[in-house]
Parts: structure tokens; C-alpha cells; sequence
């Protein structure tokens, strides 16, 4: 265990030097596995020793031995607030080695589920910072509506939270009638229930002066420590992969990037929520994509690559009753 | 910016000391000498063309066969205002795998360092502090490394009766005892 050593203080300061705290292990990200030890002037954290190690899972050495396909679940426990985001990378990584073009009707449902992903993760970001500043209300509202994002997920490929949704090449099955009716009530009741999130805090007064100013990074910082996504846009650098290396048909897509300016905890939550809004733009385009594809293409839900999707049950069963009765 | 054009500056600053250029998927790929890898990062990240100013990783490799040089350690940079990514690695060998460290370039570098010493043991020069990030402290060895395979996932001598998986003597596990097939079996397949 690597400790800190106490920081002297400055004459005329109250104590003579910094206090020890131990802060964890706590789950910021997943659960028991981020401990901080901390040295504190007054309420003022002046040095941390971080321990990240509590779980490491080896995923690296077990994908050494799997098949591409038994991969896709470890991908879900990266981040589990937005497993089917993790899912769609590893599908487009072995695409892209293995030289496969997916569908455009595949390309837009991936980025319905794909965006879906992103609002159930930034709510959980921004809902949390709620209930970390003081407001659970806002926390367990959304909470509620996050159920609908389940839902379609449970519809789509049978689970809700590791959702190991697709496959090599495009979905598992195709989008049932029940799923686009699911996406049409998230469509329709989301927007109000954002509206009524952003009320409880974007100009609270308790909310704002416990987040402005806190935690701030510079752009150049920013990228020096390697800072992607959406605390990446929040210092101030308009760098999006979605925008910049477009995968998956995004270029197909109209959209903005909200970008902040200090890095600070209020300027990375403003970033969430625009991103929220715009990941709603994102769900309705596609869909509206999606509905534009008829008869025989309205069934294409993955790209032609035997090697991993079973083939149709009926050929199986024609084919079976066709030498039964040549046997007869 | 285009992936000629930096071969083109490389070639012109290090001459025939980068080898093994290659663009696998459109990304330029090449290989230094391990004591080069500072003087690689630090005209990338100066340069006023190439500005490769973002690690996007740095990971370990460990490839048992090369003799001499068995451990690799890749960068991947990333110059975000051109887009433009590139891959460099370079090569040490394991019994002294002493690499630069590039954490005065690149604070990122930080815990990536740290975990490529924790699983392949490389030892980074320079680096602040180097101690293990992942796993315990007291592990004596580099587990990432090549030389311990997973264990055989058919293997049956083991029980797992304590994570309710039936164990050796539970169900499931029965044919693989004795070699026969149970009553219920038989009857589920006529």
C-alpha cells in the first residue's frame, strides 16, 4: 500500500500540516473499486493516492483464448450503464478486419440502440451529480424512464442491463412490431420528462454553486491526460468520433456537438444534457430512416456472412420433409 | 496531412532507423529502435506539422518467438487537428526490458505505464512511479505474459460445488464420471 506523506502548510495557516482521509474503496464508476487517500487542507484536497486495481478481470487474456463471438459479453461490462455501445464497437472492430459491410437498415438500427445507449448513460452522469450535490428527486425521477430504454432493449435482444446485443454483422433477429412501438413512447414521453430534469438543475441555485468552478480543466490538460467523450468537449475541444471518423452510416446524420469551456463539473453536466437532446435528434432521424425501408428490405437485419448467423429454420424443416418423403 | 507525408518527415529527421513501415487498415504503422522511442515522441508532439498531441495508447505486447526482442510496447497517437492516427512501436528484450518512459511528455502515460510494468513486467525509465496498478502488490510474476495460458475450460478434475456450478458429484457431470448415461437421458433421446 502506498501512503501519502503529510504536506507541510504555510505559516500562519490554522493547522501546522495537512490531515490524512480515506475516502473508499467507493464505486464512482463500478462498484468497491476506487480508493482515494487523501491529504486535506481544511475542506481543500491537496494530494490524492489513487488505487484503481480492486477489479481487474482479465478480460485481455480471456479473449485470447474465445471466439470472436464469445467476446461480445466481456465488452458489456466495460461500462454497464451503456452496454450495447461497447457491443457495437466490438462488432464494427470485427467487421473491419474481417471485411464485412453491414446493411444500411443495420447501420440505423445500431444507431437507434447505439444513441438509446448514450441518454441511459448521461442520465445516470447527470442524475448522479444530482444526488452527489444534494437532490435525489431528480435521480429516482429519471430513473423511471430509464425503464423505457430497458425495455426496448429487453425487446430487441432479451436482456437489460449486460445486453451482449448483436452480433457480428448486425442484430440477432429483427426488430419486432412491439420494440418500434416501445422507441415510439420513449420518442414521445422522453422529451417532456428532459425538460422537467433540466428544471430541477440547470439554474438551480443550490446545484449551480456547488458545481460551477469545481474540478475545472484546461483544454490542453484535457488532452495531455488523455480525456475523451464528453468531459473532453466540456473543456473546450470539439472533438467527436461520430463526427470526425464517421463509423457506423453517422454521416448520414444531422447533428450538433455541444462543446463547454472550463472543464468544470456544470460545464460537463451542460454537455450531457445537450448531448441527451441531441441523441433524441439522432433516435428520431433514424427511425424515421428505418420506416423508409419496405418490403424485402424492411427484413435485412444483418449483413450476409454465414459464418455467424444460423441459417433459416423453414429451409431446415423443408428440407427435412422433402427427404422424408423421398424415404417414404 | 497524409500518412506519405509523415514518412516523409520521419525518414528525413531519423533516416533508415524506423523500419518496418506499414499501413494495416490506412493507419501508418512503423517500428524504432528502444532507445529512439523519446526522441520519436518528442518531434510528433512538437513538430508544427505533425502535432501528434494525444496518446491515444500505449500497451504492451508479448510475443515469445522473436528472440531478443520479445516485448513490444505500441503508442498510438492521434493528431486531432488533422485526424490523422499513427502506431509506433519498439521493441526490447525480455531480460532487461528497460523502455523510456514518456510520461514527461505525456501525463496520460501515467497509468498506461503502470499497467503495461504490472502484466508484461516492462520496466519504463523515468517514470514517477512506477509500482503495480491492477494487481496486488506481492505478485511475483507478469501475468499477461505468454508463458501462463489460460487454464483448459475442459478440464474436470477441479470441483466447483462452491460457486453452485454442481461441482464434480453434482448434476452434469455424472457421464463424465462414470462413462454411462442416466435413466433420464435415455429416455430424452428415444
Amino acid at each position: 500500500m502506498q501512503t501519502t506523506e503529510h504536506i507541510k502548510l504555510p505559516a500562519g495557516s490554522l493547522e501546522k500540516q495537512t490531515t490524512t482521509l480515506n475516502l473508499g474503496p467507493t464505486h464512482p464508476a463500478t462498484h468497491g473499486v476506487f480508493q482515494n487517500i487523501l491529504e486535506l487542507d481544511g475542506e481543500r484536497i491537496v494530494d490524492a493516492v489513487q488505487t484503481v486495481g480492486y477489479i481487474h478481470r482479465a478480460f485481455e487474456k480471456i479473449a485470447e483464448r474465445r471466439p470472436l463471438y464469445q467476446i461480445t459479453p466481456l465488452t458489456d461490462r466495460m461500462n454497464y450503464c451503456s452496454s450495447p455501445i461497447n457491443n457495437m464497437g466490438w462488432h464494427i472492430t470485427c467487421e473491419r478486419l474481417l471485411g464485412v459491410k453491414t446493411p444500411k437498415r443495420v447501420d440505423y438500427l445500431r444507431i437507434i440502440i447505439m444513441e438509446l445507449a448514450r441518454i441511459s448513460d448521461h442520465l445516470i452522469c447527470n442524475s448522479i451529480v444530482g444526488v452527489d450535490t444534494g437532490a435525489y428527486t431528480g435521480f429516482l425521477y429519471v430513473m423511471q424512464y430509464r425503464e423505457l430504454i430497458y425495455e426496448i432493449y429487453e425487446e430487441v435482444c432479451g436482456s437489460r442491463l449486460t445486453t451482449n446485443i448483436g452480433r457480428i454483422g448486425g442484430f440477432e433477429r429483427n426488430f419486432t412490431q412491439t420494440a418500434f412501438e416501445k422507441l415510439e413512447k420513449f420518442i414521445k414521453e422522453w422529451p417532456v420528462v428532459l425538460a422537467e430534469f433540466e428544471n430541477l438543475f440547470t439554474r438551480n441555485r443550490i446545484f449551480m454553486e456547488r458545481t460551477i468552478g469545481v474540478g475545472p480543466i484546461s483544454a490542453e490538460r484535457a488532452l495531455n491526460y488523455g480525456f475523451t467523450g464528453p468531459n473532453l468537449r466540456a473543456a473546450g475541444v470539439d472533438y467527436d468520433v461520430r463526427v470526425h471518423t464517421p463509423y457506423s452510416s453517422y454521416e448520414d446524420f444531422n447533428f450538433t456537438i455541444p462543446v463547454g469551456t472550463t472543464g468544470d463539473c456544470y460545464d460537463r453536466y451542460l454537455v450531457r444534457n445537450g448531448e441527451m437532446h441531441q441523441s433524441l435528434e439522432l433516435i428520431k432521424q433514424a427511425y424515421k430512416k428505418v420506416q423508409e425501408f419496405k418490403g424485402a428490405e424492411a427484413e435485412v437485419y444483418h449483413a450476409d456472412v454465414p459464418e455467424y448467423y444460423l441459417p433459416d429454420k423453414k429451409m431446415f424443416t423443408q428440407k427435412w420433409k422433402r427427404s422424408f418423403t423421398i424415404l417414404k | 496531412m497524409t500518412n506519405e507525408l509523415i514518412k516523409q518527415k520521419l525518414t528525413e529527421k531519423f533516416g533508415d532507423q524506423l523500419i518496418d513501415w506499414e499501413e494495416p487498415y490506412g493507419m501508418l504503422t512503423f517500428t524504432a529502435a528502444k532507445d529512439l522511442n523519446l526522441k520519436v515522441l518528442q518531434y510528433l508532439f512538437d513538430d508544427v506539422d505533425l502535432k501528434f498531441k494525444f496518446l491515444t495508447d500505449l500497451a504492451a505486447v508479448h510475443y515469445p518467438d522473436r528472440k531478443g526482442e520479445e516485448l513490444a510496447v505500441v503508442y498510438h497517437l492521434h493528431n486531432l487537428i488533422d485526424n490523422i492516427r499513427i502506431r509506433f512501436k519498439v521493441f526490447t528484450d525480455v531480460v532487461k526490458p528497460d523502455v523510456f518512459s514518456a510520461t514527461a511528455l505525456y501525463s496520460s502515460a501515467n497509468w498506461m505505464e503502470r499497467e503495461a510494468y504490472d502484466f508484461y513486467g516492462v520496466n519504463f525509465i523515468g517514470h514517477p512511479n512506477l509500482i503495480r496498478i491492477q494487481n496486488v502488490e506481492e505478485m511475483e510474476y507478469f501475468p499477461q505474459r505468454k508463458e501462463y495460458p489460460l487454464e483448459d475450460q475442459s478440464r474436470i478434475d477441479k470441483d466447483d460445488e462452491m460457486f453452485g456450478r454442481g461441482g464434480s458429484f453434482g448434476p452434469g457431470n455424472e457421464r463424465a464420471y462414470n462413462g454411462t448415461i442416466s435413466e433420464e437421458d435415455k429416455i430424452e433421446s428415444n
